[in-house]
């Protein structure tokens, strides 16, 4: 399988050169956008991936990413069988993250239905039926693409809809701050205070679905998560409070996703996947590091 | 007691499908009550308390609270949950949940009479110098009373705690018992234990929860109500009994 292999053979340090000559390159607009898109999406990630790992719905964010590629597979078949060309793959898959979002937060709001089976079963029907339709769809489309990332797939309006994307995850994931964390903190005590909790979770949902179509085109419907997650996870060992946790977390995915985009393009190795074992690297680094620091603490 | 009555049940049942948690339960409870909510573990306690707040509606019968809905009152109620059920690594400080208690649907920063509230509520509670702490730093005790804190922030009428002494050790208790000496005039004080030494020279109702409801005055308390109410464990709490016994006769003295 063939990733980005302009560069050829190259020895590695030409090639991490290379990179950032290929940035200013007018002919290869791609890298750009692909860094262009790690750096900007990296906000909505901190902010919304913060409030979920201190929820504790990675499942949920799991489910969710996972069922994009109905969206993703639908959009394809009808582009090309019906040819509406407005629904691009970036617009099915919000529509998926949304519908699944709404679908997770209403059944475990109001269904007696297990939680844990209804999600399991979206994180599956999801990838199902956008197998269904990308394999009706006239035409050669490779899956990997999606489900692993293809920086080569991000386009010029991608960008403007993860820009778009981007600033409304913020500005709600700000303006409803202390409402939110008082939720994430304790649901049933901020019922009392007559927030409405329902409201917020499902609002919680919507931001962790738009954020994760921000970055699936990159890192691919699989690893998102990890994307999602690993970042917030890292902040959350080192930042005191929710919102030192969002900020550190956002600048950790920015250095994670463009870092792990030149070390892939030097390599000439997969941008997803190079970004993803970075991110874990750094979670298991940090980690390690907390723990030496604490010991060495209660010895002094 | 001529009070005004702040809590009416009026033949309240709740079951989950197929288990019956309360029945039948009547009673009133009236403002500067210091209120003893004690029974058995499953007894219905926790639900009583879920029915006040309108986190649960009754199966059958009325509950007002202030003379409306619990629904349209609870804001005027102070909930303390226990502690434990929180996750201590979340990036929150101490003063960040004082002020939860000022959270409402308005979006937006806190105002600056908000913080106000806050930080003198964790002053009542002497948790000011640990404000800026985060709140995995405080001991459970600590956690205890930022979580009165937080009620208090919020300006109640009525304080409802769950077993705020269940999982702190012995001088937090202490300390726990001195705080509600404190608010037991300003407020009405509801407070859920199985730790029947609890009930002490404060309480002046006692609302025993077994899937029944009965309301005693502290002087009614009795060994055979306290045998009723746990049935076969009453051996185990003799040495309460006692307790009761004492403050009976201080409850006579006083009336």
């Amino acid at each position: 399988m063939k990733w980005i292999s302009i560069t050829g053979r190259m020895p590695t340090e030409t090639r991490m050169g290379e990179f950032f000559r290929a940035l200013s390159d007018p002919t290869i607009p791609f890298v750009r956008y692909a860094f262009l898109a790690g750096i900007i999406s990296s906000v909505a990630f901190g902010v919304i991936g913060s409030y979920v790992v201190v929820r504790r719905i990675s499942y949920i964010a799991g489910a969710i990413s996972h069922s994009v590629l109905a969206g993703i597979g639908l959009s394809l078949y009808l582009q090309s069988a019906r040819g509406i060309m407005w629904l691009t793959p970036m617009v099915g898959a919000v529509l998926a993250a949304v519908v699944s979002a709404l679908v997770i937060g209403l059944v475990s709001m109001y269904a007696k239905e297990r939680e844990d089976t209804v999600i399991g079963a979206i994180w599956s029907l999801g990838m199902a039926i956008g197998i269904l339709f990308i394999a009706r769809t006239k035409g050669y489309v490779d899956p990997m693409s999606y489900l692993f990332g293809n920086v080569l797939l991000v386009t010029r309006n991608d960008l403007v809809l993860i820009a778009v994307l981007d600033v409304v995850v913020v500005t709600l994931g700000i303006l409803f701050y202390n409402q939110l964390l008082a939720v994430s903190f304790d649901e049933e005590y901020a019922t009392t205070r007559g927030v409405p909790t329902g409201f917020y979770y499902l609002m919680l949902l919507i931001l962790t679905a738009l954020a994760i179509v921000l970055l699936v085109t990159i890192v691919g419907i699989v690893m998102v998560i990890a994307l999602f997650t690993i970042p917030a996870a890292i902040a959350g060992m080192l930042a005191r409070r929710l919102w030192q946790m969002m900020i550190l977390s956002a600048l950790i995915t920015m250095v994670l996703a463009s870092s792990g985009l030149v070390l892939s393009y030097a390599a000439n190795l997969p941008s997803g996947s190079m970004i993803i074992v970075l991110a874990g690297g750094v979670y298991v680094l940090t980690a390690a590091v907390r723990r030496i620091v604490i010991r060495l603490r209660s010895l002094t | 007691m001529s009070e005004k009555q702040v809590i009416a049940f009026d033949g309240v049942d709740f079951r989950y499908p197929g288990v019956p948690v309360l029945e039948k339960a009547t009673f009133e409870l009236y403002e500067h009550d210091f209120v003893s909510i004690i029974g058995p573990n499953g007894g219905g306690k926790t639900t009583l308390a879920r029915l006040i707040l309108g986190l649960l509606s009754p199966s059958a019968g009325a509950i007002s609270v202030f003379g409306r809905s619990p629904q349209a009152s609870r804001h005027r109620i102070g909930y303390v949950p226990q502690y434990t059920s929180f996750d201590p690594n979340f990036p929150v400080t101490v003063r960040e949940v004082a002020l939860m208690g000022r959270v409402a649907f308005r979006p937006g920063l806190h105002r600056k009479r908000d913080v106000e509230a806050a930080d003198s509520a964790l002053d009542q509670v002497g948790l000011s110098d640990l404000r800026h702490r985060p709140f995995a730093d405080l001991s459970g005790g600590q956690r205890q009373r930022l979580l009165i804190a937080r009620a208090l922030a919020a300006g109640p009428e009525i304080l409802l705690l769950d077993e705020p002494t269940a999982n702190v050790d012995v001088a937090a208790e202490h300390q726990l018992t001195a705080l509600l000496h404190r608010f037991g005039n300003e407020l009405t004080v509801l407070l859920i234990t199985h730790d029947l030494g609890f009930v002490n020279e404060l309480v002046n109702r006692v609302v025993c929860v077994n899937r029944s409801v009965k309301v005693h005055p502290t002087a009614a308390v009795t060994a055979d109500m306290i045998q009723e109410l746990y049935g076969g464990h009453v051996r185990r709490v003799d040495h309460e009994v006692d307790l009761y016994h004492r403050s009976h006769a201080d409850g006579n003295a006083h009336g």
